[in-house]
């Protein structure tokens, strides 16, 4: 139960790790990223960030624009990328185990 | 009129993070001012921008629950901004199974399909927006420690005008940064009712102000005085009636005492004995309605309502 706790905390989590596993990226591009494809309240973000940080599963630094306010890069840590790859499991596993329960659930439905 | 929204978010999200060391309450709302001009860069309006972000207390909640479940020591005791949490629809309970799916009451919960009006987080009247201006003035960082605490009392006051923060993630959320509440919190409104005693017997007594007793006060020293009068009236027309009707007995206890008898005396006693019971008539009945009227009147100067029967 346990997983399914880090889960609400963690879904936001492992989209932002996956998504900085494939590169750095700044906190409004992992934001506009994210809400591409769920629906969630862009601020949410930031103290997911915070959290990963403190966490140690990644690092941040800052890199100067000439257009606009410094943008705060989020890199992943070697640890990050290895509770990554644990949480892709995972979740895997859940989604896949949710999806057999409510298959099931609507052929018993059928057959009753 | 100059767009505010981002000040406003800004500073509810400071205020709401006042328990946190200065340093890193001032890299958060420096980032999200950032994602602010990011996302301006893109064309948004600060408008749509705030209202993606989500309400501020409840991400700073977020936050101030992650600092509280790691580093309690740094978290200053600075009382948490915090609007009343409304009847909770939805009663917590202490050990919440959070599923992603479920669970939609978090910061992460969908706001893009519910049409979420900037009202709902920006409900302030029109001063607030003057009284705004001032801080205008200054930069956001708000870096003087005077300046914060008034922008600290600003958003109180800004926030306690936000009825519509989602309740059940609050009281959540609230529950956890108290760390004392008891769970079962909403359940005790139905047990209390339970427990009322009833109101059958006890006529429900209203408190009346000291300015009530006051006036009371007033009209009684007017209204007593007549009220007596018009008692003495009713009490010798009740007392004459009385004495009409007993006319007779005492014609025969003149007679008894040895008094002259005169045909006179017979034909006014049975006319006196007749006017008596007539009067009698009259009087009864205005004697009853005038005692219920008094008898009102000094309910109504001891504040006790009479419950009528059903």
């Amino acid at each position: 139960m346990k997983e399914i706790i880090q889960f609400k905390k963690g879904v936001l989590g492992l989209c932002v790790m996956v998504l900085i596993n494939e590169r750095d990226q700044y906190g409004f591009e992992l934001a506009q990223q994210i809400s591409k494809h769920i629906e969630v309240a862009e601020g949410a973000l930031y103290p997911v960030l915070r959290r990963m940080v403190a966490d140690g599963h990644c690092t941040t630094y800052l890199q100067e624009s000439t257009e606009g306010p410094p943008r705060k890069y989020y890199k992943l840590t070697p640890e990050g990328k290895a509770y990554m790859n644990e949480l892709v499991t995972e979740w895997k596993r859940f989604v896949t185990g949710v999806q057999e329960l409510m298959e099931e659930s609507e052929r018993g439905e059928r057959d009753a | 009129m100059r767009e505010m929204h981002k000040e406003l978010f800004l500073l509810k999200l400071e205020a709401a993070l006042l328990p946190l060391p200065e340093k890193e309450r001032m890299e958060i709302v420096e980032e999200y001012d950032a994602h602010f001009e990011f996302s301006k860069q893109e064309g948004r309006t600060e408008e749509e921008i705030a209202k993606e972000l989500g309400v501020p207390e409840e991400l700073a909640a977020d936050i101030l629950n992650d600092q509280r479940e790691r580093k309690p020591e740094t978290l200053s005791e600075i009382p948490v901004l915090e609007t009343e949490p409304k009847a909770d629809p939805y009663p917590p309970m202490m050990e919440k199974p959070i599923s992603p799916a479920g669970d939609d009451r978090s910061a992460l919960a969908p706001r893009k399909s519910a049409p979420v009006p900037i009202s709902e987080y920006m409900r302030v009247p029109p001063m607030d927006y003057r009284s705004d201006k001032k801080e205008e003035s200054s930069p956001p960082a708000l870096d003087a420690e005077p300046n914060v605490m008034g922008a600290g009392m600003q958003a109180s006051e800004l926030s306690a005008q936000e009825p519509m923060t989602p309740p059940s993630f609050y009281a959540e959320q609230g529950r956890d940064l108290r760390m004392d509440a008891p769970p079962m919190h909403g359940f005790e409104g139905p047990h209390n009712q339970n427990q009322a005693p009833p109101f059958a017997e006890e006529p429900p007594k209203k408190k009346r102000s000291a300015g009530g007793a006051i006036g009371v006060l007033l009209v009684s020293i007017v209204v007593i005085p007549l009220l007596l009068s018009f008692w003495g009236v009713f009490i010798s027309l009740g007392a004459a009636a009385l004495i009409m009707i007993l006319s007779p007995a005492l014609l025969i206890v003149k007679l008894y005492m040895g008094g002259m008898f005169h045909g006179i005396d017979l034909s006014a006693v049975l006319i006196m004995f007749g006017l008596g019971i007539f009067l009698m008539q009259l009087v009864w009945p205005l004697m009853k309605g005038y005692s219920k009227i008094s008898g009102g009147y000094m309910r109504w100067v001891f504040n006790i309502r009479k419950e009528r029967a059903a």
